[in-house]
């Protein structure tokens, strides 16, 4: 999964999302987890231990979602006329019920598919290639481009610029609770400053956001890059045509 | 044929088209191919602004260049593109954590060398070359953000080094860095300039270092402007009334250190030990010290070696093993708020622990949390009595963030002393400070001590300072730390 080119990958999923948002399929659904997971488990080489993290509140939010829509459905799937010539009540509760658990495991399954999706993108790529190919397939600007790098490449600073400000507040005498806004404030004036500083050395270092470059590493697409877009996208649309439920 | 390498006329720039004062005004400056030149001037002088200036930075970035020309090398500046400028004149930065895009030292010469139109195939071999000549072979793959600031910085020099500009303009490149790491770099920019004939401009506060390297020093007053060039080493004791009247630091040998006898110990650690981060390897180890009551406690080492963890061990903010007695107690068994009470910190950034808008509001902030009974009359009172006797009456409705470095820093002490604290721990309090903003903050801590007999410990890279104004030095030195003697 790692080979592939980073922006065809990202398109060639995005795509799979659009399509699936307009299915309505639980075995469609079920296939799309499978694949996902078992891309990552065996064609990648994403770490067990940071899927399971990513996974754990997308099937959180799945079971919340399962249990919303158990309780919560219309029951609109079956005709009211249908429903109200059965005499018994306990059929009614049932097919009410049946419905619901169909639309609930339908909703649910859903929401892991797109989490299947996302997280089959974000394990297998690294920011920095994603972002070097979407300068060359894509025709991203450089200024962009490295602007973004750059910008990443401050996070473990501004993390630490976050904590002394948070410790900063603190022995101010001033509570601080992981949602306190104030230091947030005193770390993003400090961040503006140094966006300044971090593009004048860019520059300084003879940066040019339009002029010509030589590259170090191009990203390409090769054939096996058209191969996964048709694949996956051409699974998807035959597979909404054809799954029944 | 023109000898000159940088050559600035009448230049004159200001920040915003409203702004009352121009920062540069009707600048002349000549700096010679191939030498070494050193420019001083206090802090706010424009230096730094003459800097961008001069190497296309501004007004591009900002600002506006109100008359002028700058010609380098004989070409004018706003003629050549970025990429062709770079070859011509490079700049190094004073903040060692703000000068990379990219993560890793390798990645970061293959950025510079994408940038001047490199040809790839000869990437890698420029990088090995240059690698070899430096022994920085094990920082190139090595994450930017784990090295120290003084490896920080050698690695933003090996950078422009690897892009071998006619010329380099460092400003205040070691104002973050210790004393060994200064030598350093300094030796690796002398033999550049032997080798290649790069010329090299600085911007420093200070000289003493490169009192071995340079060819010149030139004095800059107001405005940028030149009161003084041509000094060399030999004729600078000829010029140190200048140095003097303009509050620049003069390098002086410094009386014998001695410390005073032992007095009361209001703060003690025993044995303490702290690890790095949530690993087991120890940042300090089994380290002992005491601090006096109405005393002035250093704390010298290089960045990097735990002088700010230690502070924040002291504070409760982080785990440590051992004890810490604070006038006796355990601070273990001290409640946070009781300990803010009597320990007041300023950190190295000052800007990180304001709280209000305007400069008035903040100082009565503190004396609402720390005096809560006060009513507002004589809150107000207190705080027009403070802000008036440290000077900064004036600026009591700026926000605190347009005020400088200096006065931030002293707004922060200002801010810590309504609660009346004993003990002020302070992290490099003169932190790009020019030296007649050192002495003024350092003054008044001084005063402070004499007046409420408070005990301050602050935290330095800078020795000089230390021995001029501490009456202990405590040295970190590996993992652990020693009383300093001269």
């Amino acid at each position: 999964m790692e080979k592939l080119n980073p922006f065809l990958k990202g398109v060639s999923i995005l795509v799979c999302g659009l399509i699936l948002s307009f299915s309505y399929s639980v075995l469609l659904n079920g296939g799309i987890i499978a694949v996902s997971l078992i891309l990552l488990l065996f064609f990648s080489k994403a770490r067990l231990t940071s899927l399971v993290k990513i996974l754990v509140p997308a099937f959180v939010a799945a079971v919340s979602i399962f249990f919303t829509g158990m309780m919560f459905t219309s029951g609109s799937a079956i005709a009211p006329e249908a429903v109200s010539k059965v005499e018994s009540l306990n059929f009614e509760v049932m097919s009410y019920s049946m419905t619901s658990v169909y639309n609930a495991i339908q909703l649910s399954s859903r929401i892991l598919a797109f989490a299947g999706l996302g997280v089959l993108f974000a394990m297998t790529t690294d920011g920095e290639e994603f972002v070097k190919s979407l300068m060359h397939q894509c025709r991203l600007k450089p200024k962009y481009a490295y602007g973004v790098l750059a910008a990443f490449h401050l996070l473990p600073c501004i993390r630490e610029e976050f904590a002394k400000a948070q410790m900063a507040f603190r022995v101010r005498g001033i509570p601080v609770t992981p949602f306190s806004m104030k230091p947030v404030f005193a770390m993003l004036v400090n961040t503006v400053h140094w966006s300044e500083h971090v593009a004048m050395a860019m520059e300084s270092k003879g940066f040019d956001g339009e002029g010509a470059r030589t590259y170090y590493t191009v990203t390409v697409i090769r054939w096996y890059d058209w191969c996964f877009l048709a694949v996956t996208v051409s699974l998807l649309v035959s597979g909404t045509f054809l799954l029944p439920f | 044929m023109n000898q000159n390498f940088l050559s600035v006329k009448d230049v004159t720039f200001r920040y915003f088209e409203q702004a009352k004062r121009n920062i540069l005004e009707h600048v002349d400056l000549e700096i010679e191919k191939g030498k070494i030149v050193v420019l001083i001037g206090n802090s706010g002088c424009g230096k730094s602004t003459l800097a961008a200036v001069s190497a296309g930075l501004y007004p591009e970035n900002a600002g506006q260049l109100l008359s002028g020309s700058i010609r380098i090398c004989g070409r004018e500046l706003s003629t050549i593109a970025n990429s062709e400028r770079a070859k011509l004149l490079s700049m190094m930065f004073q903040n060692p954590d703000l000068q990379f895009c990219m993560d890793t030292l390798k990645k970061e010469m293959i950025f510079c060398m994408e940038n001047i139109c490199v040809p790839k195939e000869e990437m890698d071999g420029r990088i090995g070359e240059l690698a070899e000549k430096l022994q920085i072979e094990e920082l190139l793959d090595r994450n930017i953000h784990t090295l120290s600031g003084g490896e920080k910085q050698k690695a933003a020099l090996c950078c422009l080094l690897l892009m071998n500009p006619a010329g380099i303009f460092l400003d205040e490149p070691f104002a973050n860095i210790d004393e060994a790491s200064t030598r350093k770099l300094i030796a690796m920019l002398k033999k550049q300039n032997e080798e290649q004939h790069t010329t090299l401009i600085a911007i420093d506060h200070r000289l003493d270092h490169w009192l071995s390297a340079a060819d010149e020093f030139i004095v800059l007053g107001k405005n940028g402007q030149v009161l003084q060039g041509g000094i060399t080493v030999e004729t600078l004791p000829r010029y140190r009334e200048l140095f003097l009247q303009e509050g620049l630091f003069y390098p002086e040998e410094l009386p014998e250190f001695q410390p005073p006898e032992i007095g009361q110990t209001i703060l003690e650690l025993k044995s303490v030990s702290i690890r790095k981060g949530k690993r087991k390897e120890f940042l300090i180890e089994k380290a002992d010290a005491s601090f006096e009551k109405g005393r002035i406690t250093a704390l010298i080492g290089h960045s990097g070696c735990g002088k700010t963890t230690l502070f924040s061990v002291i504070l409760k903010q982080k785990k440590y093993e051992g004890t810490i007695l604070l006038e006796g107690t355990d601070v273990k068994k001290m409640k946070p708020q009781k300990l803010f009470h009597r320990v007041g910190t300023v950190f190295q950034n000052p800007g990180n622990q304001f709280v209000s808008a305007c400069v008035q509001h903040e100082v009565e902030k503190s004396l609402s949390i720390w005096h809560p009974g006060l009513g507002e009359e004589e809150k107000k009172e207190r705080v027009f009595r403070l802000l008036e006797a440290y000077g900064m009456k004036q600026y009591r409705r700026y926000s605190p963030y347009m005020l400088s470095q200096g006065q931030q820093r002293r707004l922060a002490v200002l801010s810590m002393l309504v609660g009346n604290q004993q003990i002020l721990l302070l992290d490099e309090p003169t932190y790009g400070q020019d030296a007649r903003s050192t002495k003024a903050i350092m003054d008044q801590l001084l005063g402070l001590v004499k007046e409420r007999e408070m005990t301050v410990i602050f935290a330095t890279h800078d020795l000089g300072l230390a021995r001029r104004y501490a009456d202990r030095i405590y040295r970190m030195e590996g993992k652990e730390l020693i009383e300093w003697k001269n």
